[in-house]
């Protein structure tokens, strides 16, 4: 088709960084006429016109996601591919990721979702003033160069499913310095695994402070994107974070999930996030946070293995005395997390 | 796409985002969510109906500190031997 425009994956433009997020055969507009076919390139161009028809991608190629299911929006991990027409013509189509528009994602060829996002030239990901970035299920860190060390703070949970799965995979690490801070030497493990992962504005419960990459420790990194992409599914999104969560039961199959990891905003009033695990079919968890005004927010929830039930929250004074509150604890996404995510940190 | 779980009066508890690899059999599924609170609305017959329940007034439970307190302070009172600030 003469309007495509080919283009090179992961070249890095005004500053921002490619994705090359996902693989399509066929575009179809709205109007059910297809408009790609297999050996066509769709590429980004920001500079669209207005008045949109929505593109619906045929996700036959999405990796096992059904073709029944033609979707204009297309879950690739934790991020959102949206293929928008402007226009008559692919000059006009625009390409967002989380909402946010990007150069270009979608290209034609041969991969599939789970290797897509792995990017090839490690240096692209990381960023380069210290910080992380997210790709797609896990956080990646700087590692610091020889000798240095890094310092994270974690939020209280996220800090402990950490330091677990750290130790699972080798067995030594340091221990908290202080409250909510442990040092790594990066000497001492081979990967590490920010527990639960990281998702798509989970920046504040998670701070890095770290020296540049060297290239030595790309190993460690590539340990993260190994360990990313067995086991972990998104299964439920919260629309309306805003909203109360009153006391209720989410119909989810939970019967392939060794354990679930809720994601909480620990208070409408807060920005606050934390995240607490429930084992499938083995009771009650209290997840305990505070409620941005000194005091204790609680929700009790427990895994089925077609449901995640929830209590409602409650508001604890500092003297034991509480309150039904529904606008404390509101989940806001829940992992769900095979059996062989273990697996693949054991080995 | 939205997908909305309801309780037994069509009163909404939750919305979530329709992922692609979820289940959503018998969760209605709609477009956009109205302004504001969700458990405010009931969806009937593909509509929001706002219908927001009555507030209860927050009653905070006494601690067991709370009681046992209380009950110090009446005893005194009635044995006369509560202390004089």
């Amino acid at each position: 088709m003469s309007y495509l425009k080919p283009q090179t994956p992961l070249q890095h433009k005004d500053g921002d960084y490619f994705y090359p997020l996902t693989t399509i055969d066929q575009v179809i507009m709205e109007d059910g006429i297809t408009r790609l076919n297999g050996a066509d390139l769709v590429s980004v161009n920001t500079d669209g016109a207005p008045e949109g028809e929505t593109v619906k991608v045929n996700a036959d190629t999405l990796d096992g996601i059904s073709a029944d299911e033609y979707a204009t929006k297309i879950f690739v991990q934790n991020k959102i591919v949206e293929a928008q027409f402007d226009g008559n013509s692919l000059d006009d189509v625009k390409t967002y990721v989380n909402n946010q528009i990007t150069n270009r994602v979608i290209h034609s060829g041969g991969k599939n979702l789970l290797n897509i996002n792995n990017p090839t030239k490690k240096n692209t990901i990381i960023a380069s003033d210290g910080s992380f970035e997210e790709n797609s299920g896990f956080m990646t860190y700087r590692i610091p160069s020889t000798g240095g060390y890094m310092t994270i703070s974690f939020a209280p949970q996220s800090r402990f499913d950490a330091i677990r799965y750290a130790s699972e995979i080798d067995g030594v690490i340091t221990r908290y310095t202080s409250s909510n801070i442990v040092t790594l030497d990066a000497s001492q493990w081979d990967a590490l695994w920010i527990s639960i992962m990281p998702i798509d504005d989970f920046v504040t419960n998670v701070m890095v402070e770290a020296g540049s990459v060297a290239t030595e420790y790309e190993p460690y990194y590539e340990g993260l994107k190994e360990l990313t992409y067995r086991g972990v599914d998104l299964v439920w999104k919260n629309a309306s974070s805003g909203s109360e969560f009153n006391a209720q039961s989410i119909p989810l199959d939970l019967s392939k999930y060794y354990k679930v990891e809720v994601e909480f905003l620990c208070a409408q009033s807060s920005d606050i996030r934390i995240i607490f695990p429930a084992i499938t079919g083995s009771g009650r968890y209290n997840c305990v946070s505070d409620d941005n005004r000194g005091k204790l927010a609680t929700r009790i929830m427990r895994a089925y293995s077609d449901k995640l039930s929830f209590n409602s929250g409650y508001i604890y004074s500092t003297y034991g005395s509480y309150t039904e509150d529904d606008n404390v604890m509101i989940p806001l996404k829940i992992y769900g997390i095979k059996e062989e995510f273990y697996d693949c940190i054991e080995s | 796409m939205i997908a909305l779980n309801l309780n037994t009066d069509n009163r909404i508890l939750s919305a979530c985002v329709v992922l692609t690899n979820g289940n959503y059999e018998g969760m209605p599924i709609v477009d956009k969510l109205p302004e504001g609170n969700l458990p405010d609305y009931q969806y009937i017959n593909d509509e929001f109906i706002y219908n927001p329940l009555p507030k209860e007034e927050v009653k905070e439970v006494p601690s067991q500190l709370d009681v046992i307190e209380a009950q110090i302070t009446y005893t005194a009172m009635m044995t006369g031997t509560l202390l004089e600030e």
